[in-house]
């Protein structure tokens, strides 16, 4: 496996974000220069040489932009830089789904689209539970996306991290409903809240179809983490903006250090969870 | 300057099982994190020191050992390493007698220890409120170790991070009942990004309280820095289980880059945090 770096989980937006407040913007040429600072990996000089990226979310909340308007910004910077940036469309279900999912077919095509994602607080909804309220509406907006995802072959990022709609265990009823459909966990629940990340290391341990994204976390859940589902479902994101892609990597990279600061992890493993395991789940070519 | 000082360490010959790291991080180990090649602003940097407490597993209630044999490795490291090392008395409170304190009286004077630190949720006490019934106790307990900070003028670091005992919004009343004691809230008030803003309200309230930034996330410190000012934010890196190279990236980045990652602050201003803030709380004392 190529040793190059990939960050799964970045956003872009050319004003501040309009619910999450950050600012003055994050364009795509602030997303490449980011990407093209060097990076000390296992004591070598690197660069990430791909991200997938996502808009800024408040433009899917509030505005009353369409699926196509709300993504417009990341759709143009991927065509101007195919070679470097991935697609991951965020949706809102109880705005664009049913009607505005179809065009997710053509966007996959024209548009490097290779992940979805959704956020249950941003757009307040339970995921689907085992009852049937709120459990029978949620399947009635987020199963036709998993169900997209299935047919495009691609990944279902989904945001974690605060109450109530965002606790890694309430993933379980869709992780089961959608065994096929590879889910990554976005900030491993850790968004607000660092124990969350151990609710989403049992959700792991628990479902094959489940990866951990690492931006948000700390070491300690980190460290838990390998020791419990292993490198291969480890996913390095950094969500920049507005984190920082150099200490979000740095503590991914640590892993190799011996015990107590990391786990001695190897170099193919260190790379697997800083690229390769998002390139082979996303089919991003890296060789 | 340019010195690189690092507010809070651990080191210890065996394994932490109470916060769970091990299988040991000795003082040699903690150097070669300190020494480990890194790159701050552009520059090749060592941390140049650091406030050293035991492993904090070896403190609690249920340790059978005295607070003399917990603080010995440190002691002795301090010893070894006097340009490298300050020493960090981790004080279990409910151990606080006369012994104690003539035993914390020769770690001070003659063993370079220049920080006390307390943790609320391992040591089981609530830190004292207005209340009187409720906050007698916690008076007994702590005064002594506040009054010993006031007689030494030496900070006090308080964990800070998870309920119910170690809420910042708890730090408080004590800043207030001892205004001429430099206090330190721990880990911003956080492991993550929970409580930080009540660690900044509490610090807003008294110039005697710093905030320390080990698990912090960066826009939290930026807003640290918004609230209360470069001067009263102190890098502790929390090694281990944390590492220095990334707790200080998250300090050099969220303090100097350009919004909305960071918040593009000099240098000078992020040396202030990195080092030269603790030296001068020092050299008050």
């Amino acid at each position: 496996m190529a040793e190059i770096l990939v960050d799964s989980h970045t956003h872009i937006i050319r004003h501040r974000e309009p619910v999450w407040g950050w600012g003055p913007r994050y364009t795509v040429e602030d997303l490449i220069q980011t990407m093209d600072r060097d990076y000390d990996v296992l004591g070598e000089t690197k660069h990430f040489s791909k991200a997938v990226v996502m808009t800024g979310l408040g433009l899917t909340s509030i505005g009353e932009y369409n699926m196509r308007e709300a993504n417009e910004y990341v759709i143009q910077s991927v065509m101007q830089h195919p070679d470097r940036l991935y697609m991951n469309p965020v949706i809102n279900p109880r705005l664009w789904v049913p009607d505005q999912l179809d065009q997710l077919r053509d966007w996959k095509r024209d548009y490097q689209v290779c992940m979805l994602k959704i956020h249950p607080s941003m757009h307040n909804y339970y995921l689907p539970t085992y009852s049937p309220f709120p459990g029978d509406v949620s399947k009635k907006i987020i199963y036709p996306i998993f169900e997209m995802a299935r047919e495009l072959n691609t990944p279902v990022m989904i945001h974690q991290g605060e109450s109530p709609y965002s606790i890694p265990a309430l993933i379980a009823p869709l992780a089961e409903a959608f065994r096929d459909v590879p889910m990554i966990v976005a900030h491993s629940g850790a968004n607000n809240a660092p124990a969350f990340a151990n609710d989403a290391i049992l959700l792991a341990r628990t479902h094959e179809n489940i990866y951990l994204g690492t931006s948000w976390v700390q070491t300690p859940e980190l460290t838990q983490m390998y020791y419990a589902i292993g490198a291969s479902r480890i996913i390095f994101e950094s969500d920049c903006a507005p984190l920082s892609m150099g200490q979000q990597l740095r503590m991914v990279t640590n892993l190799h250090l011996p015990p107590p600061l990391g786990v001695n992890a190897s170099r193919a493993e260190i790379y697997r969870m800083i690229g390769g395991n998002i390139a082979e789940l996303c089919h991003i070519q890296i060789d | 300057m340019n010195m690189i000082i690092d507010a809070l360490t651990h080191i210890s010959m065996e394994p932490d099982d109470v916060i769970g790291w091990g299988p040991r991080f000795t003082a040699e180990d903690l150097l070669a994190a300190m020494d480990a090649p890194r790159k701050i602003f552009g520059k090749s940097a060592r941390v140049d020191r650091a406030v050293i407490f035991p492993a904090m597993g070896k403190t609690v209630p249920t340790s059978k050992l005295t607070f003399l044999e917990q603080h010995q490795y440190v002691m002795d490291s301090v010893d070894r390493y006097p340009d490298r090392f300050y020493g960090g008395a981790a004080i279990h409170a409910r151990l606080w007698n006369e012994t104690v304190a003539m035993q914390f009286d020769d770690m001070v004077r003659n063993h370079n220890f220049r920080m006390i630190y307390i943790h609320p949720s391992l040591h089981k006490y609530w830190l004292p409120i207005k209340t009187p019934s409720e906050s007698e106790g916690s008076k007994q307990l702590l005064y002594p170790l506040f009054e010993a900070a006031r007689k030494y003028k030496i900070p006090v670091l308080i964990h800070t991070g998870e309920q119910p005992y170690s809420l910042p919004a708890t730090v408080d009343f004590i800043a207030g009942e001892f205004s001429d004691v430099n206090m330190i809230i721990g880990h911003l008030g956080t492991q993550g990004e929970l409580f930080t803003m009540e660690a900044l309200m509490v610090a807003e309230r008294h110039p005697n309280v710093y905030v320390e930034t080990s698990f912090a996330m960066g826009h939290m410190l930026i807003e640290a820095a918004h609230s209360i000012g470069v001067d009263r934010i102190l890098f502790g890196s929390n090694t281990p289980p944390l590492e220095p190279t990334q707790q200080i990236m998250m300090v050099e980045e969220s303090l100097t880059f350009a919004p909305p990652i960071g918040m593009g602050l000099s240098e000078k201003e992020a040396r202030k945090v990195l080092g030269e803030n603790l030296l001068r709380l020092f050299e008050n004392a």
